[in-house]
């Protein structure tokens, strides 16, 4: 960016590829095992949250999507996980409708983290804090309000399981399954939809090998063959390498035999080639302004966030037609 | 607190019903909405605290006034008195004791009927707005009463009958038991039910009408913000969700996002809003 720039304008992305959501991080993430250290013991802080409070998971999930999305253009620093985090379900109970006044996010928070004595005034404070990261979390989404309003995981889980007919029990399976799924990234590469379907595959396949999966499944619901396998193999991968991390094995419905490393290895065999979606190129990623535009406030008197192509165009060509 | 001083008293509850009764739920069973976002009702100005706080002494008195404000009240505003009205019944039914039971059975169940009546009264078309709340209530009351009458949606109404000369339903005898009360009720609402299917046939087949009204244009200008903050504070507590086992795994979510009826399926709208998020992704790519 030029030292002169007036104004900054964003095209939204909501989901990137992982090539460039690993370029985005490389600016802002210096040590890759401290961040994932950190994003388990946040998923389960916002657990804990979700339970305390009775919100459905989709509040987990759109807090976790602002969570992740926040860290591709903000620094990482290990002492302000916590309040991002409250930040983050703070913005995402309001998207998914969920809402619950800032003062009892606030305190639950605190008291989660074992803070002492929580008085008045450390959580008028700590208020202040979580109200001011908002407005960058808003920026790392671009303010972008038609994701996680209407399409959440566990409900398309169930949606599309009953679309195809599947059992009550392939569903639940499926269900527990899409839980784990918030502790990759993929909610930040491909939609939710796409997600709901790979899971159903996973638990159509657990318990009965040989199982069918027309490839039309993928146009009719509106999803096409890469997004999925991105979603598919991200997901085998994780059970293969965290198997320890998983909630699925000490979740395992009754009536399933339990599962190990070894059936999801056995999964990713049956499963041919690995591929997903194509990838840009390196030069691409690295002449890519939006995965490296640095906040400076400094020299920017404004920024502003645009949802569609369109209107950055017809801006672009009316700043072309002034004389 | 002497007889008069307690009447006055619970006449002014009643007139504040449309600012103090927030919540729409009449399934109840907590006598403190201490975890509920609506702060607007304090315990102090809580209706429903009221009158557990003063009904042992006072609870004929209290059945008098409700009705009698109720009858001076439009008919419009008197949903509220309803709906107050169901609280009590589905919280004293909660705290099982004899005391409670010899007022329910004797005092405020039987007159269920008086109660609909009001809400629903004879003639009176622009109450049929309150049809669909009463039918929820009746249910509910009813299914807390292990089904004491049966009840069906089926709707019959004559078709050809001209507006003024159609017939309301009043039932002869007031209810002296609860049951009596109960079959009265179905009776009424069955009856109001087939009113609203009529006019809006009318409606169909004639254009607009003209019916007497009764109704002040502020009154329904209130009636019309009551309902709006009432859908607003459903809103506000229809998603929480329990979880038994303290587990963000809880089966209880499944079993309550498998039987909800909005995710049989995919509808219309679910195809357009998968569609629109897949353009969304592809573009966002910009591979």
């Amino acid at each position: 960016m030029s030292s002169k720039s007036d104004t900054l304008l964003f095209l939204s992305r909501p989901f990137l590829t992982k090539k460039q959501i690993l370029k985005a991080q490389s600016n802002n993430i210096q040590d890759h095992r401290a961040y994932n250290q950190k994003k388990l013991a946040i998923i389960k802080f916002l657990s804990d949250i979700c339970v305390q409070l009775r919100f459905p998971r989709k509040t987990l999930e759109a807090a976790l999507y602002f969570y992740q999305r926040f860290y591709l253009f903000n620094k990482f620093e290990t002492e302000l996980c916590y309040t991002i985090a409250t930040s983050a379900i703070l913005l995402s109970c309001k998207q998914v409708e969920t809402i619950k006044k800032s003062n009892e996010i606030c305190s639950i928070s605190l008291r989660l983290r074992s803070v002492a004595k929580v008085t008045p005034e450390i959580l008028d404070n700590f208020k202040k804090r979580v109200c001011q990261h908002e407005l960058r979390l808003l920026e790392a989404i671009s303010f972008d309000y038609r994701i996680n309003n209407y399409v959440h995981i566990d409900e398309y889980v169930i949606k599309l399981g009953k679309e195809l007919a599947f059992s009550q029990e392939t569903c639940y399976l499926a269900w527990i399954i899409a839980y784990d799924v918030l502790k990759t990234e993929i909610i930040l590469v491909v939609p939710q939809h796409t997600i709901s379907l790979a899971v159903l595959k996973i638990a159509h396949e657990l318990p009965n090998a040989k199982s069918t999966w027309p490839t039309i499944r993928y146009t009719t619901f509106e999803s096409d063959e890469k997004s999925f396998s991105e979603a598919y193999f991200d997901l085998l991968n994780f059970y293969i390498n965290s198997f320890d991390l998983c909630d699925l094995k000490d979740n395992m419905p009754s009536g399933l035999q339990s599962i190990s490393i070894d059936t999801f290895i056995e999964l990713k065999k049956r499963a041919g080639r690995e591929y997903g979606l194509k990838n840009p190129t390196d030069k691409e990623v690295d002449t890519d302004l939006y995965l490296s535009t640095q906040y400076d406030t400094s020299n920017v008197r404004e920024r502003r966030y645009v949802l569609s192509a369109k209107s950055i165009n017809s801006e672009v060509a009316s700043m072309n037609q002034k004389p | 607190m002497d007889s008069f001083e307690a009447r006055l008293q619970f006449i002014s509850v009643i007139k504040n019903l449309q600012k103090t009764l927030n919540t729409l739920s009449s399934n109840t069973n907590d006598s403190t909405n201490s975890k509920s976002p609506n702060l607007g009702t304090t315990i102090a100005n809580d209706p429903v605290q009221f009158y557990l706080k003063n009904y042992r002494q006072h609870y004929e008195d209290f059945h008098q006034c409700l009705f009698d404000t109720a009858s001076k009240m439009d008919s419009l505003d008197r949903l509220n008195v309803l709906l107050y009205y169901s609280k009590i019944i589905s919280i004293l039914k909660s705290q099982n004791s004899e005391f409670n039971k010899k007022v329910l059975d004797l005092h405020i169940l039987p007159s269920l009927d008086r109660m609909l009546l009001l809400t629903l009264p004879s003639k009176d078309w622009k109450s049929l707005t309150n049809l669909e709340f009463c039918i929820d209530i009746f249910k509910s009351l009813n299914s807390l009463y292990d089904n004491m009458v049966e009840w069906d949606d089926s709707i019959n109404f004559e078709k050809s009958c001209p507006i003024e000369e159609v017939s309301w339903y009043t039932p002869e005898v007031p209810g002296m038991s609860p049951q009596e009360a109960f079959t009265n009720s179905s009776c009424i609402l069955k009856d109001r039910r087939a009113k609203q299917h009529y006019l809006y046939d009318y409606y169909k087949r004639n254009g607009l009408c003209n019916v007497p009204s009764s109704s002040s244009t502020s009154t329904i200008i209130h009636r019309m913000e009551n309902d709006r903050e009432k859908h607003k504070r459903r809103k506000e507590s229809s998603w929480v969700l329990t979880r038994p086992s303290n587990s963000l795994l809880d089966p209880h979510e499944f079993q309550t996002l498998w039987n909800l009826e909005s995710c049989n399926g995919l509808t219309k709208d679910d195809y357009k809003n998968i569609k629109d998020l897949n353009t969304i992704a592809q573009q966002s790519y910009l591979v």
